[in-house]
């Protein structure tokens, strides 16, 4: 028989804010986890209900798509567990090898790839640096060092100024800490959120925009967490855009594409932005949309979140293949998304697949878009 | 347990980021980031596992401005013990030799030490010639190349791996001695941030003057020192074509194909 | 006359390469500003060695024999170096900048208060007799014309492939010594030791070298190499991982390419690893990063997955690329 240890229980309890005290082990977790038994979700939250630790290994699978708190009819925040559970093994310094490699790059080069620091930038053709912008973006390290990244960017800057917006970057960034968090490393996650809060103060901008829903979701909903407030707004690109669009600020051209869209779990699931990107494609003439069987909040994930796209997480790629496999399923070869790691995991696992299929960001049609109606006016 | 376990500390800028002006031929580190010299943080690692297994205290031992301060407790927020900085104008221009003899002097003061580690060389001035220079002064026995300390008896000897051409040799090494460590042998551990603000906020950098050392100025820096830098050059890199190719990977696999037939 | 002396390196009776190369260029030294050259060699039955060894350009080989020396152990090695120089008094003692070279140099450098060159790639005496040297630093970027002062001997160790070795027809001497210092070792013994032959890739002519885009999966490297009858190479990071002995890995803490032909498959372009290939006729980099710095150290630099054009090009090399 196994008895509960009250001490350990408790230990658990407050790290995990007592989430798992609401589950009643009905399973539903375990049947939808995307990673099939990997995690064990309901057996993990019975042994924390039992006050024992679950052992190692497992539990750093977790991508934190938070699809089983979604489904969860006692409204556990399940990838909440889990998190504070990496946090858990972080702290006994039990984690897998590339953990401690992600960490180093972030704190010697500000970024979760170890690439150099001097080169996060270089892609970026004017530095013209001002005081006082009307939107500051703040670039994903996944964006800022991927050529299709960039040119997400880039393009995002180009709609922006042509809607007569001042637009600048956050060129002293470094890596958001999404990947840090996630590793479970709070004290270090305190310290980059802090640093990166205060030298967004340093800046004078109506808004600050980000192409990532994880930069989002940490500068918006983890920073105050860490006592790192950011004084200034913080959209994501698709809820600024469709602001624009409802303001008539946006000129779009015709399209011909039949287009489907990828809800990131962080925009979906944790921040209830569903309606904005698909506003934004349905706004471009031409464009057929079709939505995939699982959409919004009840969308699947590319796998790539939770620290999972840094730590070689080989089940994840199981995850990715079975959204593919509804994109292949509805017969589009578009797929719009709005999340540079999810851009990046679809891109990498279709081209294994050997599918045709073309993994963009909503930005990026609109600018497509937006490029006809410049060519029809002249 | 072990007596003290000594780590040298280098503080180095990032090599890439170092800038070389040709026409005042000077290095300028300016701009540079600095960072631990990466094969000591080799050495700091093996520090801790063996004091994990083996105990004892592991103190860092550094030369150089007080700037490295900062990175000096990056080290004790790996989980160093205490850190001594060795900091004296007179010490600039020192070569290999003035160096391992005012380590060597400051090993000595700080004693009771059973084995000191450091990296195989550093990435700015690269000589190796340290770690030997340090086991010829303490006249304690040297072993270079280490890639890993497998055991520590009760007779006072070590058993250490040490890189050789085409694979590795065991060696059985007396207590004291002095072990460089190869570059890349293991995976330095991120340091503790909680730590790392007590290291920041609290802990005392001891810092040594050469008086401290006992050790007269015309043993050290420029004058003491066997060698000169006469002048600095770049070593350019040979022009190259920089074609880029890309597109259909049929096409660049006949291309390269074309191109390794002309060339071969 | 005064002397120049060269460590012979030697490992159970198979002479380093790069000792050899030294020892030539010591006989240019010698020839341009009247020094004798002599070659030292410790080891054991070394008879044969020496004679090989002699034909390099020594006008005389000094050697030990004795069952301690047989292969290199630091603390024996450094007494009977010491001895000998106090015997002899040479004006310089040149080592190549081996493993085993660099430990000797620096532990021979403190009795002596000598000033010690560190892996030059260039070397000459000044006017005054002075031994300099170019010394490498950060990286293989920035060069220092280093002198040495006010030493006896003077001493550097020498960058293994940037001399060559050449056999000279000329006499050489063979001086055997004995020791006074007793030669068992005390407080450093190998007591195992676990090699197997490795390729010198430091003059192969073509070499294919895997970075980390290869994620450590060598087989297409491998493969390549075999069917250009290259030899393999990695970087850095490769050799840490343990997927390929030190002894082959490229750049500034490893071996400096020559080579006519170098073929560079995912590797971003440190400056630690293009120091290495630097020297290269020809380089050809395949990465899928447009924006690696290799692009700016390549002829051509191809802008493609690795796994899946290398696998083509396999197929165009097999079939005699006609079809």
């Amino acid at each position: 028989m196994v008895r509960v240890d009250f001490g350990n229980r408790e230990r658990l309890a407050e790290l995990m804010d007592r989430e798992f005290y609401k589950c009643y082990q009905c399973g539903t977790c375990t049947v939808n986890c995307l990673l099939g038994d990997s995690l064990l979700v309901r057996r993990t939250i019975r042994h924390i209900q039992l006050g024992i630790t679950p052992e190692n290994g497992y539990i750093w699978k977790c991508i934190s798509c938070n699809f089983c708190g979604a489904q969860c009819p006692s409204n556990v925040d399940i990838a909440h567990i889990f998190r504070s559970l990496k946090a858990l093994k972080y702290e006994e310094k039990n984690y897998p090898e590339k953990v401690n490699e992600v960490l180093w790059n972030v704190y010697e080069e500000g970024n979760p790839l170890g690439s150099p620091k001097k080169e996060r930038f270089t892609w970026l053709q004017k530095t013209g640096s001002s005081d006082e912008y009307d939107v500051l973006i703040y670039t994903c390290c996944m964006a800022a060092y991927d050529k299709h990244g960039q040119d997400i960017l880039m393009r995002t800057a180009y709609i922006l100024e042509k809607a007569g917006l001042k637009v600048g970057f956050f060129t002293d960034s470094s890596c958001c800490g999404d990947a840090v968090y996630h590793v479970g490393d709070d004290y270090f996650y305190e310290e980059v959120a802090n640093q990166n809060a205060e030298r967004l103060d340093g800046y004078k901008a109506e808004v600050i925009l980000t192409v990532s829903p994880h930069v989002y979701h940490n500068l918006k909903n983890l920073y105050p967490r860490y006592n790192a407030r950011i004084s200034t707004p913080i959209l994501h690109h698709t809820q600024y855009l469709y602001e624009l669009l409802n303001e008539g600020r946006l000129k779009l051209g015709k399209l011909e594409a039949r287009v489907t869209y990828h809800d990131p779990c962080y925009l979906a699931r944790y921040n209830d932005i569903v309606e904005e990107p698909r506003g934004l494609l349905e706004a471009i003439d031409g464009i057929e949309f079709v939505e995939m069987p699982h959409s919004k909040r009840e969308t699947l994930c590319c796998g790539g979140g939770g620290g999972g796209i840094w730590l070689e997480n080989e089940e994840a790629r199981d995850v990715t293949r079975r959204r593919l496999d509804e994109v292949a399923y509805i017969d589009t070869n578009v797929m719009a998304t709005a999340c540079p790691y999810c851009i990046r995991m679809f891109e990498d696992e279709s081209k294994v697949l050997n599918m045709d299929l073309n993994v963009i960001d909503v930005t990026e049609l609109l600018y497509e878009a937006l490029v006809q109606s410049v060519k029809a006016s002249t | 347990m072990l007596r003290n376990i000594i780590v040298l500390l280098k503080i180095v800028p990032k090599p890439e980021e170092v800038v070389f002006n040709p026409e005042t031929k000077t290095v300028d580190r300016s701009k540079a980031r600095n960072e631990i010299n990466e094969a000591d943080k080799n050495a700091l690692e093996l520090a801790l596992k063996l004091k994990e297994k083996y105990g004892g205290k592991v103190i860092t031992l550094s030369m150089g401005p007080p700037i490295w301060d900062k990175y000096i407790r990056l080290g004790v927020a790996m989980g160093a013990d205490d850190a001594i900085l060795v900091s004296d104008r007179a010490l600039a221009g020192s070569d290999t030799l003035p160096t391992s003899l005012t380590l060597a002097t400051a090993i000595k003061k700080i004693g009771d030490y059973d084995i000191i580690l450091c990296g195989e060389e550093s990435s700015d001035g690269g000589t190796g010639q340290v770690p030997p220079g340090i086991g010829g002064w303490l006249d304690i026995p040297h072993v270079t190349y280490v890639s890993d300390i497998v055991e520590i008896s009760q007779d006072g000897w070590a058993t250490v791996k040490r890189t050789i051409k085409g694979g590795h040799e065991l060696v059985k090494i007396k207590l004291p001695f002095i072990a460089a460590v190869e570059l890349g042998s293991n995976k330095p551990r991120f340091p503790d941030f909680r730590r790392k603000r007590w290291a920041e906020r609290e802990f005392q950098l001891k810092i040594w003057s050469l008086q401290d050392l006992g050790l007269e100025p015309d043993k050290v820096g420029f004058k003491g020192s066997k060698t000169i830098v006469s002048e600095l050059e770049e070593v350019k890199p040979a022009e190259r074509r920089k074609e880029v190719l890309s597109g259909d990977l049929d096409e660049l696999a006949r291309k390269l194909y074309e191109i390794l037939k002309e060339n071969i | 006359m005064e002397d120049i002396w060269v460590f012979i390196e030697q490992d159970d009776g198979e002479l380093e390469g790069s000792s050899l190369e030294v020892l030539s260029k010591a006989r240019e030294l010698g020839e341009k500003y009247g020094y004798m050259v002599s070659g030292v060699l410790f080891g054991s039955d070394v008879k044969k060695l020496v004679e090989e060894a002699g034909r390099y350009g020594a006008d005389r080989i000094i050697y030990v024999d004795d069952e301690n020396l047989r292969i290199y152990n630091a603390e024996v090695y450094a007494k009977a170096m010491v001895e000998l120089a106090r015997r002899y008094n040479p004006n310089t003692i040149l080592f190549s900048a081996t493993r085993n070279g660099r430990d000797l140099a620096g532990r021979v450098a403190i009795p002596f208060n000598s000033g010690l060159l560190a892996h030059v790639i260039s070397l000459d005496f000044d006017e005054e007799g002075r031994l300099t040297g170019r010394v490498p630093g950060f990286g293989g970027s920035i060069a220092a014309i280093v002198k040495c002062i006010d030493s006896r001997p003077q001493l550097a160790t020498v960058t293994p492939g940037v001399f060559e070795a050449k056999t000279f027809d000329r006499e050489c001497k063979y001086v055997e010594e004995k020791l006074e210092v007793d030669l068992t070792p005390d407080k450093y013994l190998v007591i195992s030791r676990e090699k197997s032959p490795v390729k010198d890739i430091s003059k192969s002519e073509k070499v294919v070298v895997a970075g980390q885009g290869t994620g450590g999966e060598l087989d297409i490297v491998y493969e390549l190499a075999k069917l250009l009858n290259a030899d393999v190479g990695v970087t850095r990071p490769l050799a840490d991982r343990g997927l390929a002995p030190r002894d082959i890995q490229i750049g500034s803490t490893g071996v400096n390419l020559k080579s006519k032909l170098v073929i560079v498959l995912g590797a971003s372009g440190a400056p630690h690893f293009v120091s290495g290939i630097k020297d290269c006729d020809l380089v050809i980099s395949i990465n899928k990063d447009a924006d690696a710095p290799i692009k700016e150290h390549s002829d051509y630099f191809v802008v493609a997955d690795i796994f899946k054009v290398v696998p083509k090009l396999l197929e165009l090399l097999r079939g005699g690329g006609d079809a």
